[in-house]
C-alpha cells in the first residue's frame, strides 16, 4: 500500500500542475465554497447571537434571581437580601461575566397631566452598563452617574405620553416595605431608546435612592446576570439554585420565552441551512471533477493500454482529488480566518441605518470563530469532496483503453 | 385630580372669625389652614361631574381628624349610597354595601378615578401637602367687597413629591380660599379650582361652592358645594377605624 | 438559430449539466421548502399567539386603544359583527367589554383587567379556554362565574369554588361591584396575563357596569391570519361605516411583529448567502466550459459567428440552464412542501417551548405564490446577472487565437 502510495503520490502531484488552469478552477471552487460557509456561519451565527441579544440586552440578562413570588407580584413584598455568602461567591466566579443587583418595583409615575404605571427600576449604573445596553441609548441629557443617583432616566416614549422632558420633575409612587404608598419626586436626566414596549416600561434611577424610597434597606429585587456563554449556562442555573436556597432561579429561556422560540429557530434553521451548503458544495465539486476526468479520458486509456491497472487509475484520481481539494480546504480556512480577523472590532451594521434598528438587530456584530466547527465543517468539505471525486474517478477507471483512446 | 379632602377641609374649616393677617404669605396660609382644619370637622357635601355629554351628582358626608384621617360616605343616588372611602396615614380602603366588605386599594389603582370625578383615590391622601411641600410668598394683594384679598404663591420645595411647577392661593383676609390655580413646571396653567359662592353655613364666611376646571379640557368640571358643616367637635375614636367603615354607627 | 444552438449546447454535456440543473433544482427546491416553513412557523407562532386572546384584529372605537375608556363603547355589537360575519374570511367574531378593576379575596388586593365575553363566541376566537388547568371554562348559563390567570390566583390565595369580590366604576363613575365564583384558573403561559386577566360572562359584565347591550372591542379571527390580511380593506371599511377603527395584529401584538421581522431579517441573509453559493457554483461550471470550449468557439468565428452572438448563446445556454433547473425544483419543491404540510413537520426539541406558548410542535409549511416563487425567481435573476461574466469573455474572443486553444 504504502509503495503504491510512493508511486502515485508524484504521478498525482504532478498531474495537478499539468493544466493549472482546471486546477486553479477547482481549487477556487473548493476554497470559495469552503470560505462562504465558514464566514457565513460565523456571521449567522453572530446575527443570532447579537440578535438574541438585542432582547436580553434591554433589561433580562441571561438569567435572573428573585425572592420567591416576585414574578407573580412584583412589589418590594418579594424582596431579598444582597449575595453573600456560596450565592456571592457562584456570582463571581469565572463562568458570570456580569451581574447587576436591582430593585425593581411597579410603580406609578405622575406628571402634571398624565398618570401611568410603569416599572422603577433602582440600579448600579457601574454594573449595568456591563449587561444592558439601555445606559448606551441614552438620546437626551445623560444616564445615572451612580447607586445614589436621585435622579431618573426615563424612557422616550414614556416621557411623550407623561408631556414631560429632561429638566422636569416626575413624582413616583409604589409600595413601600410596610405598605404604604411611598411617593417620591424625581429629576428627569435622561432619555433612553429602544423599543415602544421598554421605553413604556422600564424608569431608572441610583439603586440606593430606589431602597431609600421603599424602606428597604440594602435589599434588592432581583439580580441578572449574564453567563460566559451558552454552555455553561445549564450548570451555573444549576450551582445559582444550590447557593440560593428558597430563591426563584430563571433562565432567560422562561423570561423571555419569544426570544427562545426565535433563537432555537434560528439554530435550526442554520443547521439546516448548512446541509444545504455542503450538498451544494458537493455538487460544485463533482461537476468540476467530472468535466476534468472526462477531459482526461485520453489520458487514463493511455494509462491503462500501458498497463496501469483499473483500481490503480482509480487510486490515482482519488489521490489527486485528495491533494486538490486539500489545498482549497486550507486556502478556504485561511481565506475565512483572514475574513473573520479583518473585523476585529465588530462589524458594524450601521450602513443599514434604521433598518437594523428597526428589526431589533445589534448594531455591531461580532463574528467569533469556532474552531471546533471550522474544523468539523472544513473536514466534511474535504471528505464529502473526495467521495463525490470517487463517481467520476470510477468512471475513468472503467473507460477500455481502445474506448478511450478513440474519444476525442 | 387633586385633593378633594383638602377641598372638604377648606370648605369645612372656612369658619373663621373675621380677622386681619399680618401680610406674612407663609402664617397667612398656614393660619388659615390651621383653622381650616380645625382638630376635626363634619360636613355634607354635593359633588357634581360635568362632562360634555353626561353629568352625575352625589352627596356625601364626610369627617376630618387632624392631617391623616378621612371618612367620606355616600348618601345619595341611591345606587351609590353606603359607598365610603377612609383614609388614613398607612392606607386607603372602601367599603361597598353590596359586598358589605372592605377592601384596602393596591397601589396599582391609587390612580383610578375616585367616583368617575377628577380627582383620583391617592389625591384623598394628600390633604395639607400644600402647607408643608411649599414655600409661600404673597405676590398681590387686592380689595373687594370690603375685604383684602391676597394672592401667595406658593413653589414647591426641593424634592417635594409634587408634580406642579407652582400653585397660586388666593385667600380673604378673614381665611376664606378664593381660588387656588395649578401650574406645570412651563408654568402654564393646568387646572384652576375657583370660589363660586361665598356665604356663611354654621355662623361663619365660607366658599360654599367650588369648581376645578381643567385648562385644556373645556368641558369638564367638577362642582362641590358645601350644604352644612360643624367644627372642631369630638370625634368618637371608632370613627376612623375599618370596623366603622364596614358597620357605620355615626 | 442562436436560440435553437444553445438549447442544444446544453444537452452535449449530459452529465455537467445534469449536476448544474441538480444544484439550481436543489436550491430551488430548498428556497421554497425553507420559506414556506418559515412562512408556515411565522404563521403558527403569529396565529397561536393572536388567537390566546387578541384575535387576529379587532373592532374599536375611535381612540380606545390609546385610552381604554370603559366609555368608548360599541353600542349595538351585534349588528357590526354581523356584517364581519358576512365576510368569507372572517370564520368568527367575538364581542367583549373590558375594564379595569380592584380584585379582592380577604385582606388580598390586586388591580386587574376583567373582560366581559360571550360563552358561545368566545371560544371560537381565543384559545385562553383551552388552558385550563383547574376546573371549567365560561359556559352559557353562567352567571357569577369567573375564570382567572393561574399568577392572579397565587396571588390572590384563589382556588376554584372560591370566592372572588370585584370593585370597580361604572360608565357613570359610581360603582360597580360583584361578587364572583372562580369556576377555572388558566395558565396561558404569557405571564402578564396570567396575572392581569379575569374573565366573566359579558351579560354579567354589562349589567354590573351598567353597559347595555354596548361593548368595547369586537375581535375577529379567520381560518388563517392571512385571510384576514387579505380582508382589510372590507374590514376598515365595515369598521368606518360603524363609525369604529380596526385594528390590526401589528398594533394588538407589537412585541410578536417584531419579533418576526427580526426573524425575517435573519432569514434573508440565509437566502442570500444561499444564492450566492448557487450561483458561484453555477457560474464556475459555465466559465470552465466557456474556457474549455475556446477551440470551439474559434471554429464558430471562423465560420462567421460574431463574438456577442458567442456572447449570447453562452448567456442563453445560461438561462435555459437556470430556468430549466428552476422549473424542476420549483415542481419539486412545491410537491415535497405540499406533501410535508399535508402531514406537517414535528419539531422535535422544541415541543416544551411550543407547549408554553401553546403552539403545536408540529409545523405546517405555508405553500403559496410567495413560498413558490420567490427563491427561485432570485436564483434564475441572479444567475442571469452573474452571466455577464463568460458573456463579456467571450465577446473578447479573437478567432486565430481562440482555434489555437488547447
Amino acid at each position: 500500500m504504502m509503495k503504491r502510495l510512493r508511486l502515485l503520490l508524484p504521478l498525482a502531484w504532478r498531474n495537478l500542475w499539468r493544466n493549472p488552469r482546471r486546477t486553479l478552477i477547482t481549487v477556487l471552487v473548493v476554497s470559495v465554497g469552503l470560505w462562504s460557509i465558514l464566514t457565513f456561519a460565523v456571521l449567522l451565527t453572530a446575527w443570532s447571537d447579537s440578535s438574541r441579544d438585542t432582547t436580553l440586552k434591554l433589561m433580562t440578562g441571561e438569567g435572573q434571581i428573585h425572592a420567591t413570588g416576585y414574578l407573580d407580584d412584583p412589589t418590594v413584598a418579594h424582596r431579598m437580601a444582597p449575595p453573600s455568602g456560596a450565592l456571592r461567591a457562584v456570582l463571581n466566579s469565572a463562568v458570570v461575566t456580569a451581574y447587576v443587583p436591582r430593585v425593581r418595583i411597579s410603580a406609578i409615575v405622575q406628571s402634571e397631566y398624565k398618570t401611568l404605571p410603569m416599572t422603577l427600576a433602582g440600579v448600579v449604573p457601574k454594573d449595568e452598563r456591563q449587561l444592558s445596553v439601555l445606559p448606551k441609548n441614552i438620546v437626551q441629557g445623560r444616564y445615572l452617574s451612580g447607586p445614589d443617583d436621585p435622579a431618573i432616566v426615563l424612557g422616550r416614549n414614556l416621557a411623550k405620553r407623561l408631556k414631560t422632558r429632561v429638566g422636569k420633575r416626575v413624582v413616583v409612587m409604589a409600595q413601600d416595605a410596610s405598605g404604604k404608598l411611598a411617593e417620591r419626586a424625581y429629576k428627569i436626566v435622561g432619555l433612553y431608546a429602544s423599543n415602544q414596549q421598554t421605553e413604556d416600561e422600564f424608569a431608572f434611577t441610583g439603586i440606593h435612592t430606589a431602597q431609600s424610597f421603599t424602606k428597604i434597606g440594602d435589599d434588592i429585587s432581583e439580580i441578572a446576570f449574564d453567563a460566559q456563554n451558552d454552555a455553561v449556562l445549564p450548570k451555573l442555573l444549576d450551582d445559582l439554585k444550590a447557593a440560593a436556597t428558597g430563591r426563584d432561579v430563571q433562565s432567560w429561556k422562561t423570561l423571555a420565552p419569544l426570544s427562545y422560540a426565535v433563537s432555537t429557530f434560528f439554530d435550526e434553521f442554520i443547521m439546516m441551512w448548512l446541509w444545504v451548503m455542503f450538498a451544494l458544495m458537493a455538487i460544485g465539486i463533482v461537476n468540476t471533477q467530472l468535466m476534468a476526468v472526462f477531459e482526461r479520458v485520453r489520458e487514463f486509456g493511455l494509462l491503462q493500454a500501458l498497463g496501469m491497472r483499473p483500481r490503480l487509475v482509480l487510486y490515482e484520481v482519488a489521490l489527486e482529488s485528495t491533494l486538490l481539494i486539500g489545498i482549497g480546504v486550507v486556502l478556504g480556512i485561511v481565506l475565512a480566518v483572514v475574513t473573520v480577523h479583518a473585523f476585529p472590532n465588530g462589524l458594524d451594521l450601521g450602513f443599514l441605518g434604521r433598518g437594523a434598528e428597526l428589526v431589533g438587530a445589534g448594531r455591531i456584530l461580532y463574528p467569533q470563530i469556532n474552531v471546533g466547527d471550522f474544523v468539523l465543517y472544513s473536514a466534511i468539505v474535504w471528505v464529502a469532496g473526495v467521495i463525490a471525486t470517487l463517481w467520476p474517478a470510477r468512471r475513468a477507471s472503467k473507460i477500455s483503453p481502445v474506448e478511450a483512446m478513440g474519444h476525442a | 385630580m387633586r385633593h378633594p379632602l383638602t377641598i372638604i377641609a377648606l370648605v369645612a374649616a372656612c369658619a373663621m372669625p373675621t380677622q386681619a393677617f399680618a401680610a406674612d404669605a407663609d402664617a397667612l396660609l398656614r393660619a388659615a389652614f390651621d383653622n381650616w382644619r380645625a382638630k376635626s370637622s363634619q360636613t355634607e357635601i354635593a359633588m357634581i361631574v360635568h362632562r360634555p355629554d353626561w353629568q352625575r351628582s352625589m352627596q356625601m358626608k364626610a369627617w376630618t381628624q387632624g392631617d391623616d384621617e378621612a371618612l367620606v360616605r355616600f348618601v345619595a343616588p341611591a345606587k351609590d349610597a353606603g359607598n365610603a372611602t377612609l383614609k388614613k396615614s398607612d392606607g386607603t380602603w372602601v367599603f361597598n354595601p353590596k359586598l358589605n366588605q372592605v377592601i384596602k386599594l393596591p397601589a396599582s389603582m391609587l390612580a383610578q378615578s375616585w367616583m368617575g370625578s377628577d380627582f383620583s383615590y391617592n389625591d384623598l391622601s394628600k390633604s395639607n401637602e400644600v402647607l408643608t411641600d411649599y414655600t409661600h410668598k404673597i405676590i398681590g394683594e387686592t380689595k373687594k367687597d370690603g375685604h383684602t384679598v391676597y394672592t401667595i404663591e406658593a413653589i414647591p420645595k426641593p424634592g417635594a413629591p409634587v408634580v406642579w411647577g407652582k400653585l397660586e392661593i388666593v385667600v380673604r383676609d378673614d381665611g376664606v380660599m378664593l381660588g387656588e390655580t395649578y401650574f406645570d413646571q412651563d408654568m402654564k396653567t393646568v387646572r384652576a379650582m375657583t370660589t363660586d359662592k361665598v356665604s356663611k353655613i354654621g355662623g361663619r364666611e365660607y366658599p360654599v361652592i367650588m369648581t376645578m376646571t381643567l385648562a385644556n379640557e373645556p368641558g369638564k368640571w367638577t362642582r362641590i358645594e358645601t350644604k352644612s358643616g360643624t367644627f372642631n367637635t369630638d370625634m368618637p375614636g371608632y370613627l376612623f377605624t375599618l370596623s366603622n367603615l364596614q358597620n357605620p354607627r355615626n | 438559430m442562436v436560440v435553437g444552438l444553445a438549447w442544444r449546447n446544453i444537452w452535449r454535456q449530459p452529465h455537467r449539466t445534469a449536476l448544474s440543473l441538480i444544484s439550481i433544482a436543489l436550491a430551488c427546491t430548498i428556497t421554497i421548502f425553507l420559506l414556506a416553513l418559515q412562512l408556515g412557523a411565522y404563521g403558527t407562532m403569529k396565529e397561536s399567539v393572536l388567537r390566546m386572546l387578541d384575535g387576529f384584529a379587532q373592532v374599536q372605537p375611535q381612540g380606545y386603544a390609546d385610552d381604554p375608556d370603559l366609555r368608548k363603547s360599541i353600542v349595538d355589537p351585534q349588528a357590526v359583527m354581523k356584517q364581519l360575519d358576512h365576510l368569507p374570511a372572517v370564520s368568527a367574531s367575538a364581542p367583549r367589554a373590558s375594564t379595569y378593576v380592584i380584585l379582592s379575596n380577604g385582606p388580598r388586593s390586586y388591580g386587574a383587567a376583567i373582560f366581559g365575553v360571550d360563552p358561545v363566541r368566545e371560544p371560537h376566537v381565543s384559545t385562553l379556554g383551552t388552558t385550563i388547568t383547574h376546573g371549567r371554562y365560561l359556559k352559557v348559563g353562567d352567571s357569577d362565574a369567573v375564570v382567572v390567570g393561574e399568577g392572579l390566583a397565587r396571588n390572590l390565595k384563589l382556588s376554584v369554588g372560591g370566592n372572588l369580590t370585584m370593585l370597580g366604576a361604572v360608565r357613570d363613575g359610581s360603582v360597580a361591584a360583584d361578587v364572583l365564583k372562580v369556576v377555572g384558573i388558566f395558565a396561558t403561559g404569557s405571564s402578564e396575563v396570567d396575572r392581569q386577566v379575569i374573565e366573566i360572562p359579558l351579560a354579567r359584565f354589562q349589567n354590573t357596569f351598567a353597559l347595555g347591550k354596548r361593548v368595547n372591542t369586537i375581535a375577529l379571527v379567520g381560518h388563517h391570519l392571512s385571510d384576514i390580511q387579505s380582508a382589510l380593506p372590507q374590514l376598515h371599511r365595515i369598521a368606518q361605516n360603524n363609525g369604529l377603527v380596526l385594528r390590526e395584529w401589528t398594533k394588538l401584538q407589537p412585541a410578536l411583529h417584531d419579533v418576526i421581522l427580526l426573524d425575517g431579517s435573519f432569514s434573508v441573509m440565509l437566502y442570500v448567502s444561499l444564492i450566492i453559493i448557487v450561483v458561484f457554483i453555477i457560474l464556475n461550471t459555465l466559465l470552465m466550459s466557456v474556457l474549455e470550449r475556446t477551440r470551439e468557439f474559434g471554429m464558430l468565428m471562423a465560420i462567421g459567428m460574431r463574438p456577442s452572438q458567442i456572447g449570447r448563446m453562452i448567456w442563453l445556454e445560461l438561462l435555459f440552464l437556470a430556468g430549466t433547473g428552476a422549473a424542476i425544483g420549483i415542481a419539486i419543491g412545491a410537491a415535497l412542501t405540499y406533501w410535508t404540510a399535508q402531514k406537517g413537520l414535528a419539531f422535535s426539541g422544541a415541543e416544551a417551548l411550543f407547549q408554553q406558548w401553546h403552539m403545536p410542535s408540529t409545523l405546517y409549511p405555508q405553500l403559496d405564490a410567495t413560498s413558490a416563487l420567490a427563491g427561485p425567481l432570485a436564483i434564475v435573476l441572479c444567475i442571469a446577472i452573474a452571466g455577464i461574466v463568460p458573456y463579456l469573455r467571450a465577446r473578447r474572443l479573437e478567432p486565430v487565437s481562440a482555434m489555437r486553444a488547447t
